[in-house]
């Protein structure tokens, strides 16, 4: 402990360590050795650093101490390794569908409830399955596709889950394909038997799943980059502030005293503000497996086209719904209102909703057609026909609205806006001279 | 009363002494005790406003000494603190 009082006593400005440090060090030898006596140092030699010190030093003293500290804290951040596959695929139609069913909340729930892997244990204990899930797809799964091949790819602190969880993506995407193509096959025996149905793709596995020997990249450097920048900042406004306090201390009482005021109200009013919960379900049209005539296409009309009217007939009629598209041939619904359970019964219900107008279209559509008849066998696997439910209904476990953080620090912005103003003014009647004097 | 500057200039009323020696002194006679970085910022504002002066010496530690305007403010401020204290006391009494 002596040994960090000694260096304390290092961050004392240059120039009073010229003039009392061989004393100040010579008193450090006799006095108790205790974290009281560091905390009394280092307390002084903040001081000191402010009242005689250059403020640059200070600044880049705290830069640099935030990033030592940052660095620290890197080492205790888990490495993560990444395993990746390679598909080529030619002349398969079906890899949006499979690409859609592999992501889906299903497929992925599965993965990560699985035994052998157990994955995101930590965060499923402090966090709802729906959010781990999208923090799988946006953060830790990869898909990256190019003209012919598909390459996907996992990140994960444990190479061995990482390479597991690569190679059963790849598998769910690879078998996806296969089902459909060998349905279409299926259906286009029954509907058109004289012709032969278009050759399926072909799927080949370029690159297996990897095992990943190294970790990826070190995030070090960034984490690091961000504990300068914050500790750049603290300096900059503990520098500003000191130097302030220095020249006219009341007026930093004043605006401290305003911007305080100014947090206290932004906290009380994003605390009375109403919460809003957003719940999200994401549909998908499944795409024709069978062409309405054998040369003929089986891309489904335009998204958007077919949301369009949708999304205006019901949004005329709440406007807290809202649907969008996602991707080419999947479509999210979202509802947002002050109670989360009655957000996530609004989304199920509008789900529901789709699910029974479709079967109904579908029904009607194949009204007085005998089991087998092609006609019949067409429009059921026409485009739009079949709606499949990829996210049911989430329950939203936090507000989206109102943000507290912004909501404080726009109290605090008001509250010192608040306090110059009035500073201005008070300086304004001091200037004007006193009714009655010359 | 902790006010390390009136502690200090109460400690070298007495005579001169090095930082290690007021501390003792103060620890002594009121039950305060300063720590290195808080006896060095009060000497330090002390010596800037000509209340203590250094004596130069050979030794590592230096003694300081009280310069006749420092046992002039510590007069003033012990008086306005009998005045407040006798006032308490006598108010106590009627009380």
């Amino acid at each position: 402990m002596r040994r960090w009082i000694r260096l304390a006593g290092r961050l004392y400005p240059r120039r009073w360590r010229e003039r009392y440090g061989d004393e100040f060090d010579a008193l450090l030898e006799d006095v108790g050795a205790g974290p009281v006596e560091l905390a009394d140092v280092m307390r002084g030699a903040v001081k000191m650093q402010l009242r005689k010190g250059s403020y640059w030093k200070l600044v880049a003293g705290m830069a640099v101490a935030c990033a030592i500290v940052a660095f620290a804290i890197s080492f205790r951040l888990p490495e993560r390794y990444v395993s990746t596959a390679v598909v080529k695929v030619e002349g398969a139609t079906f890899t949006e569908r499979s690409l859609q069913e592999m992501l889906s909340r299903s497929a992925l729930s599965e993965i990560i409830q699985r035994p052998s892997l157990d994955l995101y244990r930590p965060e499923r204990q402090r966090i709802p399955m729906e959010d781990v899930i999208q923090q799988m797809r946006t953060r830790d799964i990869r898909v990256h596709r190019s003209a012919n091949t598909v390459q996907f790819s996992f990140a994960a602190p444990d190479p061995v889950k990482a390479q597991t969880v690569t190679d059963a993506l790849l598998t769910r995407f690879t078998e996806g394909e296969r089902y459909a193509s060998r349905r279409r096959a299926l259906v286009w025996q029954q509907v058109w038997p004289q012709s032969s149905a278009p050759a399926a793709g072909t799927i080949e596995i370029l690159n297996p799943a990897s095992l990943p020997e190294e970790p990826a990249g070190s995030n070090r450097l960034p984490f690091v980059a961000a504990g300068l920048g914050v500790g750049l900042c603290v300096g900059l406004c503990v520098g500003l502030l000191a130097a302030i306090t220095k020249r006219r201390p009341k007026v930093t009482l004043r605006m401290m005293a305003f911007a305080a005021g100014g947090c206290a109200a932004g906290v009380a009013v994003a605390f009375l503000l109403p919460a809003t919960y957003v719940s999200t379900a994401v549909i998908r049209i499944t795409p024709a497996l069978v062409p309405e005539t054998p040369g003929g296409s089986t891309a489904p009309p335009p998204l958007a086209e077919r949301l369009l009217p949708l999304q205006q007939q019901i949004q005329s009629r709440n406007n807290n719904v809202r649907i969008r598209p996602v991707g080419t041939s999947a479509f999210q619904i979202s509802f947002s209102g002050p109670d989360a359970g009655e957000a996530q019964a609004v989304v199920r219900e509008f789900v529901t909703q789709f699910v029974k107008l479709d079967a109904t279209a579908a029904r009607d559509r194949t009204k007085g057609l005998k089991e087998g008849d092609p006609i019949r066998i067409i429009q059921e696997n026409r485009a739009g026909s079949n709606l499949q439910v990829l996210d049911s209904a989430s329950y939203p476990q936090s507000p989206i609205s109102p943000n507290r953080a912004v909501i404080t620090g726009l109290g605090i912005a008001l509250g010192l806006m608040l306090g110059a103003l009035t500073l201005m003014l008070s300086a304004r009647s001091q200037r004007q001279p006193a009714p009655g004097s010359c | 009363m902790t006010d390390p500057t009136l502690l200090i200039l109460a400690s070298l009323a007495d005579g001169d002494k090095h930082g290690y020696a007021m501390m003792e002194d103060i620890a002594r006679f009121a039950a305060v005790r300063l720590g290195p970085g808080t006896l060095y910022g009060a000497i330090t504002r002390l010596e800037e406003n000509g209340w203590i002066s250094r004596l130069e010496t050979e030794e590592r530690r230096k003694p300081y000494r009280i310069t006749a305007v420092g046992r002039h403010y510590l007069e003033e401020q012990m008086t306005s603190l009998d005045l407040v204290v006798k006032t308490a006391l006598r108010r106590l009494k009627h009380a």
